[in-house]
């Protein structure tokens, strides 16, 4: 009751003082209001990058052929095959933890329908590419098992490359020229968007069987994509291929394997750094504000000598003045911390609201522990910065301070 | 005996210089007493009360308060000692200026830890005991000299105190304001309580029934009526 009482003469206190008040809470409201809008931001962009990973599948590791320097090329010449396709096989037959994989082979052609034409990237893989690569089917049918088998001429498409090649035409069922063989249109995808410069609707699939027979005419692959099982098992996977692949390359390194584990830490790591920067920066402008803090109540308790000596003279004890200029300075930083969490929610949502309509896929987020944080650090600021002041203030010889003018 | 000072000594230290405000002051105060002290200016009027309000502590010598060495006390016994048993009185009021006349007069009260209503209630008695029940709700700067000092009346006696300190309180005002408040405190004298003021004005002395004389810090003189 005491407590509540002296709170809200503290707030009275402040109240008659609005302008010096002010700009001494200025400081937390900055510091607080920093740390959560900052925070929203920073979670924002890691929730969508995540998110996007993740949306190009999980638990993902690919296989490619290493580009592979001088010195290597002099000391395994000869002896680097490239990757085939009997190693995905091999890797699909013999690795327990694998449960998709598709070999990828792409190539730069010449497509055509009717009038139109354009070059596109063309993408022989296999049916499980759909789950592996999280691809949903808009209309028609994905590539199937028995596409693969009987090296059928038929196509997945985009929708970007529906749109310019076939217009306002019903792409299904038509005859699409890649290279120079006809192939048919059996099904669109649905819209995927694009995620590190890779643009996911501009694509044609075929069966990567009739790739090589037709197209490329040989069984190098670009790479081949594994998807684990288990996330917990991705490590193992990983090393388990690099045996399997050292022993049938003759213990040549011309490949390397790449997690989509790796994606996410990096990720994670750059998220990290930036939450430490933005953490500091407001964890200093806090600091500044207690500063402020500091400087304003040790004049406050200057000019208030006068008032401290009567207070003592009319019984309020060392530790009754303390908890007095203790708890003002608490009300500044309090005060400065609610402001700065109104200013904070509002600047946080409202980049939120921008970013959403700028970039597709972003999400505006509050963080509660961000607001929670930010709000018990400014309260922490206040007491620590009131201490030294308040302290002075308890100090004061009540005789000496009543005649203070 | 409720003051008792034995070779009292004052010294403040500035740097090289030091005072001696007070010099081996030996006196007693009996309950019920009312003693004026008068004395040139710088002569320590205001050093001795503060000694016997407890507010500061003598340099040498022994003041016991109801028998009670005050040296011996810690800080917290000190303001206790001032809230319960001391009402202090001062030539500039020392009014809060943002609380009403109510809030100030409540306060000795805060401190004495009261609730609420029972402090207002106790500050309420007080102002009308001073003729103050219709300005309760002012604050100082509406109040005039001699009603504000009336309001630091009621603030000394609001926790009913032994004592009563008054430090020329009289010296701010008019004669016919110093008369009232002359008379209200030889009233509370008259109902009980020891009343010990410094005043530099002679026919005021001489309405109060003992007179002590400082001089450089001395008693120089003991008159009692
Ligand atoms: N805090 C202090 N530091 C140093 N010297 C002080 C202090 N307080 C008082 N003095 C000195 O002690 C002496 C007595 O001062 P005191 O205030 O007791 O006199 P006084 O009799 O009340 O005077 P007045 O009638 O003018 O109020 C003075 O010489 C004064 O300068
Ligand atoms: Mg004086």
């Amino acid at each position: 009751m005491n407590i509540i009482e002296i709170f809200v003469d503290a707030i009275r206190n402040l109240g008659a003082n609005k302008l010096r008040s002010g700009l001494t809470m200025l400081g937390v409201i900055i510091g607080v209001s920093a740390v959560i809008s900052m925070s929203s931001i920073v979670e924002g962009g890691k929730q969508m990058t995540v998110e996007m990973i993740e949306k190009m599948g999980t638990n993902l590791l690919s296989v490619r052929p290493k580009r592979m320097d001088k010195e290597d090329l002099l000391k395994f010449s000869g002896r680097s095959k490239g990757l085939r396709y009997g190693d995905a096989e091999l890797i699909k037959a013999s690795v327990p933890y694998v449960e998709q994989l598709t070999p990828v082979i792409n190539f730069q052609t010449q497509l055509r329908y009717g009038d139109k034409d354009r070059s596109g990237m063309v993408e022989g893989v296999l049916e499980s590419y759909r789950e592996i690569r999280n691809y949903d089917v808009g209309r028609g049918r994905f590539l199937s098992e028995e596409d693969a088998k009987k090296f059928k001429k038929v196509a997945v498409v985009g929708t970007e490359v529906v749109s310019d090649l076939f217009g306002k035409v019903d792409p299904l069922g038509k005859d699409l020229q890649i290279g120079n063989q006809r192939f048919v249109v059996i099904g669109v995808l649905q819209e995927k968007g694009s995620l590190h410069g890779i643009n996911y609707d501009d694509t044609i699939l075929v069966p990567a069987t009739t790739a090589m027979k037709l197209l490329t005419g040989n069984d190098t692959l670009n790479s081949f994509i594994v998807k684990v099982d288990q996330r917990h098992n991705m490590q193992k996977a990983d090393r388990m291929i690099h045996e399997l692949m050292m022993k049938r390359h003759d213990g040549v390194e011309d490949f390397a394997i790449r997690s989509q584990d790796e994606l996410l830490r990096n990720t994670e790591l750059i998220i990290f750094t930036f939450r430490v920067i933005l953490g500091g920066t407001a964890a200093l402008s806090l600091l500044v504000g207690g500063i402020g803090i500091m400087n304003i109540m040790l004049v406050t308790v200057t000019e208030r000598t006068a008032e401290i000596g009567l207070r003592k003279a009319l019984g309020a004890s060392r530790r009754a003045i303390l908890f007095q200029f203790l708890i003002e300075s608490t009300a500044i930083s309090l005060l400065g911390g609610l402001i700065g969490i109104l200013f904070g929610v509002a600047l946080g949502t409202g980049f939120g609201w921008l970013a959403q309509r700028a970039i597709t896929g972003w999400t505006a987020v509050i963080l509660p522990s961000a607001v929670i944080l930010g709000f018990f650090f400014a309260m922490t600021v206040g007491m620590t910065f009131g201490l030294y002041p308040a302290y002075k203030a308890a100090q004061l010889d009540p005789a000496e301070a009543l005649r203070y003018q | 005996m409720l003051i008792a000072l034995k070779e009292v000594s004052k010294t403040y230290k500035m740097g090289e210089v030091s005072v001696k405000a007070l010099d081996q002051t030996s006196f007693m105060i009996d309950k019920g007493e009312c003693v004026a002290i008068v004395g040139p200016s710088g002569s320590g009027k205001t050093t001795l009360l503060d000694i016997i309000g407890c507010l500061s502590r003598p340099t040498s010598g022994d003041y016991l308060l109801q028998g009670q060495a005050v040296q011996d006390l810690s800080d917290a016994e000190l303001a206790r000692t001032r809230n319960k048993k001391i009402g202090f009185i001062f030539q500039t009021f020392h009014l809060l200026g943002r609380n009403t006349a109510l809030v100030n007069v409540s306060l000795p009260l805060f401190y004495a830890g009261h609730a609420r209503e029972e402090r207002l209630g106790r500050a309420e008695t007080a102002l009308s005991t001073v003729g103050l029940a219709d300005r309760i709700h002012h604050r100082p700067n509406q109040l005039s000299g001699g009603q504000q000092q009336r309001v630091a009346i009621a603030r000394a006696l609001v926790n009913d105190p032994e004592i009563i300190l008054a430090d020329e309180p009289t010296g701010n005002l008019d004669s016919k304001s110093g008369q009232e408040i002359m008379k209200l405190l030889l009233d509370l004298n008259k109902k009980g309580q020891t009343l010990i003021l410094i005043t530099h004005d002679r026919d005021l002395a001489e309405r109060t029934e003992r007179t002590l004389t400082i001089k450089d810090g001395r008693i120089v003189d003991d008159i009692r009526r």
